[in-house]
C-alpha cells in the first residue's frame, strides 16, 4: 500500500459514517461502541492518554470484526485490522478471562472449539471409505470444528459429502489428523498458539496430493487463504455445488418458497462470494429469492462473529434476532446462508426467541431437492 | 471531572448507567468530524425533556457548559466541549413520534437519523427533502441546530425550509413550544428559526416538527462532461438564468473526475475537465421535457458528451461517480477539509477559476465539488494536518479563499456552520454590529452562557 493511503489510524477523518455499518453500534448506540469510537480510542491509547481496563477491554470485545465499517469508510481506513491489533494488544497486556479463555483452551488442548476428543471430530461420517486412508483426491475436504461437533450443523458436511460422492467427486476428510484453523485466536491475537496450530494441519494435508482444498466453513477458508501461505487453490462449497449445477450434474425439483440469503462476512467481504450462492438459489425452479436491507458487501453480521457468543452471548443473541426479524418482515420464510456458524447463530436466536421462521444452510436446503440427471 | 455532588445529583435524574464518566467516554465524546478536540466533564444520555430540563436547572445554576450532540458528524467542531462541561448525548430520544399524514408533517425526536425519517415517509408517498451527505448517520436534531442541506438544496432548500415547529429547554429549565403544526404563523418572532442554525448556543431542541412534501412521481439524471471547467460552471448559471429548477445540479473539476477514475470508479472520455451532474423530478412528461431541454442546453453551452437516464439502474448508474466522489478525494492524502463558501449561484465561474488560482498559488491539491446549482462550493483540501508548514499555507489559501467569497456577495458557510472552524473569518462576513446583536440574542437566552459556549461570539 503506498504510504499515502494510509489506511491507519491517522487516516481517520472521523466523519463517523461508519456508524451506519455497524450492528452493535446501532444496538449499544454509545460512541465507544461505534466503529469510529473504536479507531480513536485506538489512537487515545497509543499516544498514552489511556490504559486497559474493563470498559477498553469491553470496546474491543463487543466487536464482530464483520470488516463492514472498512467497506463504508471513505477514507480507506483499515478499521478491522486495526482492531484486531488492539486485541492482540489486550491479550498481550492482560489475562484472557472466562468464558472466553475457556474456548481457548479448549482449542490448546483438545484441538478444536468444543473441547471434545479430537477423534470425534468425524462421528458424523456414514461411510469410513472418505477418511483419509488414501494418499491422493481431488479435494482434501476440511471440515472446521462447528460442523465436526455441534449437532445442529452435523448436516452440512453429511449432505455434503453425499452430494459428492453421487457426483463421483474424488475427496477425502482428514478426520482427527485436522485440527482448529486457529481462526478464534487470530481474533485475539495469539499469533504463537495460532502457529501450532497451523504447522499440524499443514503438516496433515502435507502428506496427501490433492487438487483443491474444499472448505464449508468461510471462517476457515479464511484463515487459511490469508495465514497459511500455500498456494494450492482453496475453494468454498457454495462454489464446487455451483459448478456442479453448471455443468447439469445435479439438478434441482421445484418447490414454492420465498427464501432469504445471508451473506457469512468471511465469504463475502473475505472471500468476495457472493454471487455462487445466488446462483444455486436461482437455479431452483420455484424460489422466490429475496435480499435484506443490508446486504452483500454491506451486510449485517449474524451476531456470531468475532468470539462475541463466547463473551457477550446475550448480545450476540439480540444482533442475531434484528437480522431474523428484518428477514420476517420481509416475508421470508427461510433464512439459508453458507456458513456453519451464522446457521447456528440464527437457528439458536430463532429457536430461543420463538421467531416463526426457519434458518438452514445452504446445503442443508438443497439437499433434498436434488436429483442426478 | 464533574464534582461528587453534581455527579450524584445528575445520577439522580436520569440513573447511574446515563451519566457517563469514564476515561473511555470522555475521549470517546471528545471528537466531532471537525479536526480539534476537547476532554468533556461527563456525558449525559438523557431519555426526554424533563430530564433535560432538570439538568439544565443545574448546570445553569452551577455555572456547568452544556453541549448538545447528535451523531458527532459536523465538520466545523459545534458538537465538542470547547470549554469543557457536559456532553448532553441524544442516542435515546431516537423516536419517530408521529407522521401525521392530514396535516402532512412529522413529529420526531431529535435524535432521530435524518435517512430512517426519509425512509419512513417514503412508504407514505411522502418526502422530507434535506439530505447532507451525512444523513445515514446523522441525527435530525443535528440537522436543526446546523440548518443542514445537501444536494437537493437547488430545488428543495434546507432544513429550515421544513422546519414547522419545535419544542426547546432553556438554560433555566423552562419547556416551550416554538411554532407548530400549521403551515402558515406570523404570529411573533419566528423563534424555531432563530433556533435553526444556532449551532446549540441558544437552547436545547428535544422535539421537532418537519414539513414533508409529496414524493414525486418521476426523475432523470443528465450527466454532461465537458473539456473546460469553466464551460461547465457558466452553464450552471444558465441553467438557473433559464428558469429550469433541477433537484440537484453538482459539478466536479478534473481533479476529482481524475481521483475518481483512479480509485476504480467511472472512467470518463479523454480531455474531461469537468462534470455536472443534473436531476429533475416531478410528473413523469413534464421530467422527460425538461430533461430533454436541459440536455440540449447543455450541449449548446459547449458539452462534450451528455448521457441522461430516465430509468433506476440508469440514474444509479450516473450517480455512482458523484457517490465515489469524496471517497476517492479523501484516500489520497490522510486528511481532507471540506470547505464550504457559498456565492450567488451567478458567480460560480469566478469561484472555481479563484480556487484553481488558490490551488497553484499555495501549492495544494483542492479539488472542486459543488452544489453548484445553488452557489454552494465545497473544495475538497487534501492535505496532512501533522505538516505545520503545509498547514500554514492551507490558513493562508483559506484567507483568500473566503475574501473572495464575501467580495462576491457570497457567505462562509452555506451548510456546515461557523463553530470553531471558521471562527477566525467571521469579521470577513460580519461587522462588530452584526456580532454585537447576535450576542445580546444570545444574552437574552442563555444570560450565563452555559450553552456550548467558545464559539464565533466570543471572537
Amino acid at each position: 500500500m503506498s504510504p499515502n493511503k494510509g489506511g491507519g489510524l491517522e487516516s481517520c477523518n472521523k466523519c463517523g459514517l461508519c456508524y451506519v455499518a455497524c450492528p452493535i453500534g446501532r444496538e449499544l448506540y454509545l460512541e465507544r461502541f461505534t466503529p469510529r469510537g473504536r479507531i480513536q480510542l485506538k489512537r487515545a491509547y497509543e499516544n498514552g492518554e489511556l490504559v486497559i481496563d474493563p470498559i477498553l477491554k469491553d470496546v474491543y470485545s463487543t466487536c464482530l470484526l464483520c470488516g463492514a465499517c472498512q467497506e463504508v469508510c471513505p477514507s480507506g481506513v483499515n478499521t478491522k485490522e486495526l482492531i484486531m491489533e488492539m486485541r492482540a494488544e489486550i491479550s498481550r497486556v492482560t489475562k484472557t478471562e472466562a468464558p472466553l479463555s475457556n474456548l481457548l483452551s479448549n482449542i490448546e488442548e483438545y484441538g478444536n472449539i468444543a473441547g471434545e476428543d479430537n477423534t470425534e471430530r468425524s462421528d458424523w461420517v456414514e461411510e469410513e471409505e472418505i477418511l483419509i486412508k488414501k494418499e491422493s483426491g481431488e479435494f482434501i475436504y476440511f471440515v472446521g470444528c462447528v460442523s465436526s461437533f455441534y449437532p445442529t450443523v452435523q448436516n452440512i458436511p453429511l449432505y455434503l459429502s453425499r452430494i459428492m460422492k453421487r457426483s463421483q467427486i474424488d475427496f477425502i476428510i482428514l478426520g482427527s489428523d485436522e485440527y482448529c484453523c486457529g481462526f478464534p485466536l487470530i481474533l485475539e491475537g495469539l499469533w504463537d498458539e495460532f502457529n501450532r496450530l497451523k504447522e499440524r494441519n499443514l503438516e496433515a494435508i502435507s502428506k496427501i496430493k490433492a487438487k483443491n482444498i474444499l472448505f464449508s466453513c468461510p471462517s476457515c477458508l479464511t484463515t487459511w487463504r490469508r495465514y497459511y501461505d500455500i498456494d494450492i487453490p482453496l475453494i468454498h462449497h457454495t462454489q464446487l455445488l455451483k459448478e456442479l449445477v453448471e455443468d447439469g450434474r445435479i439438478r434441482f425439483k421445484g418447490v414454492e418458497l420465498r427464501v432469504i440469503y445471508h451473506d457469512p462476512c468471511d465469504l463475502g467481504r473475505e472471500g468476495h462470494i457472493y454471487d455462487a450462492p445466488r446462483y444455486i438459489l436461482r437455479s431452483i425452479p420455484g424460489i422466490t429469492l429475496l435480499e435484506f436491507e443490508r446486504t452483500k458487501a454491506l451486510s449485517y453480521c449474524c451476531g456470531g462473529g468475532g468470539n462475541l457468543e463466547s463473551t457477550h452471548p446475550e448480545l450476540s443473541r439480540r444482533i442475531a434476532e434484528n437480522r431474523i426479524d428484518e428477514a420476517i418482515g420481509l416475508g421470508a420464510e427461510i433464512i439459508l446462508s453458507a456458513c456453519p456458524q451464522c446457521v447456528r447463530t440464527l437457528k439458536s436466536s430463532s429457536i430461543k426467541g420463538k421467531k416463526d421462521i426457519k434458518v438452514m444452510e445452504l446445503t442443508e436446503f438443497i439437499y433434498p431437492l436434488i436429483f442426478y440427471p | 471531572m464533574l464534582n461528587k455532588r453534581i455527579s450524584k445529583e445528575f445520577k439522580k435524574i436520569i440513573g447511574d448507567r446515563w451519566l457517563l464518566e469514564s476515561r473511555v467516554d470522555l475521549l470517546s465524546y471528545s471528537y466531532d468530524g471537525y479536526i480539534f478536540e476537547f476532554l468533556p466533564d461527563a456525558v449525559v444520555v438523557p431519555e426526554d425533556a424533563h430530564q433535560i430540563s432538570e439538568i439544565l436547572r443545574i448546570a445553569n445554576s452551577e455555572g456547568i457548559s452544556v453541549v448538545p450532540r447528535g451523531a458527532g458528524t459536523n465538520i466545523s467542531g459545534c458538537a465538542v466541549a470547547r470549554k469543557g462541561g457536559i456532553i448532553l448525548a441524544f442516542h435515546r430520544m431516537n423516536k419517530i413520534i408521529e407522521i401525521d399524514r392530514e396535516n402532512r408533517c412529522a413529529v420526531v425526536e431529535p435524535g432521530v437519523i435524518n435517512a430512517e425519517l426519509q425512509k419512513m415517509v417514503e412508504g407514505f408517498g411522502l418526502m422530507y427533502p434535506p439530505d447532507p451527505a451525512s444523513m445515514f448517520v446523522s441525527t435530525l436534531g443535528g440537522n436543526v441546530a446546523l440548518n443542514a442541506g445537501g444536494p437537493r438544496g437547488v430545488k428543495y432548500g434546507v432544513t429550515k425550509d421544513y422546519l414547522m415547529g419545535l419544542e426547546l429547554v432553556l438554560p433555566n429549565g423552562k419547556v416551550i413550544m416554538c411554532g407548530g403544526k400549521t403551515f402558515k404563523n406570523v404570529s411573533g418572532y419566528d423563534l424555531k428559526s432563530l433556533i435553526c442554525g444556532s449551532e446549540g448556543t441558544l437552547g436545547i431542541i428535544t422535539k421537532i416538527i418537519l414539513k414533508l412534501i409529496p414524493l414525486p412521481h418521476s426523475r432523470a439524471t443528465l450527466q454532461a462532461i465537458y473539456d473546460d471547467v469553466e464551460k461547465a460552471s457558466k452553464t450552471v448559471s444558465s441553467i438557473i438564468a433559464e428558469r429550469i429548477v433541477p433537484v440537484t445540479l453538482e459539478l466536479m473539476d478534473r481533479v476529482v473526475l481524475q481521483q475518481i477514475q483512479g480509485y476504480g470508479g467511472a472512467q470518463f472520455p479523454v480531455g474531461a475537465d469537468a462534470l455536472l451532474l443534473i436531476e429533475v423530478d416531478g410528473e413523469g412528461e413534464l421530467v422527460k421535457t425538461q430533461a430533454e431541454k436541459i440536455k440540449k442546453f447543455c450541449l449548446k453551452m459547449g458539452a462534450m458528451e451528455v448521457e441522461k437516464a430516465e430509468d433506476r439502474d440508469g440514474i444509479e448508474r450516473l450517480w455512482q461517480a458523484r457517490r465515489t466522489a469524496f471517497a476517492a478525494v479523501a484516500r489520497l492524502r490522510p486528511n481532507i477539509i471540506v470547505e464550504d463558501a457559498t456565492v450567488p449561484v451567478a458567480h460560480i465561474p469566478q469561484m472555481v477559476n479563484k480556487i484553481k488560482e488558490i490551488s497553484k498559488k499555495y501549492l495544494l491539491k483542492i479539488g472542486v465539488l459543488a452544489h453548484a446549482g445553488d452557489g454552494n462550493l465545497h473544495p475538497l483540501i487534501m492535505t496532512d494536518i501533522r505538516d505545520k508548514e503545509e498547514m500554514r499555507r492551507v490558513e493562508d489559501a483559506m484567507n483568500e479563499l473566503f475574501d473572495e467569497t464575501i467580495s462576491l456577495g457570497g457567505t462562509l458557510t452555506g451548510e456546515h456552520g461557523i463553530g470553531i472552524s471558521k471562527k477566525g473569518f467571521i469579521y470577513k462576513e460580519f461587522k462588530e454590529e452584526h456580532i454585537e446583536l447576535m450576542r445580546g440574542i444570545k444574552r437574552v437566552f442563555d444570560p450565563k452562557n452555559i450553552l456550548n459556549p467558545g464559539g464565533y461570539l466570543e471572537s
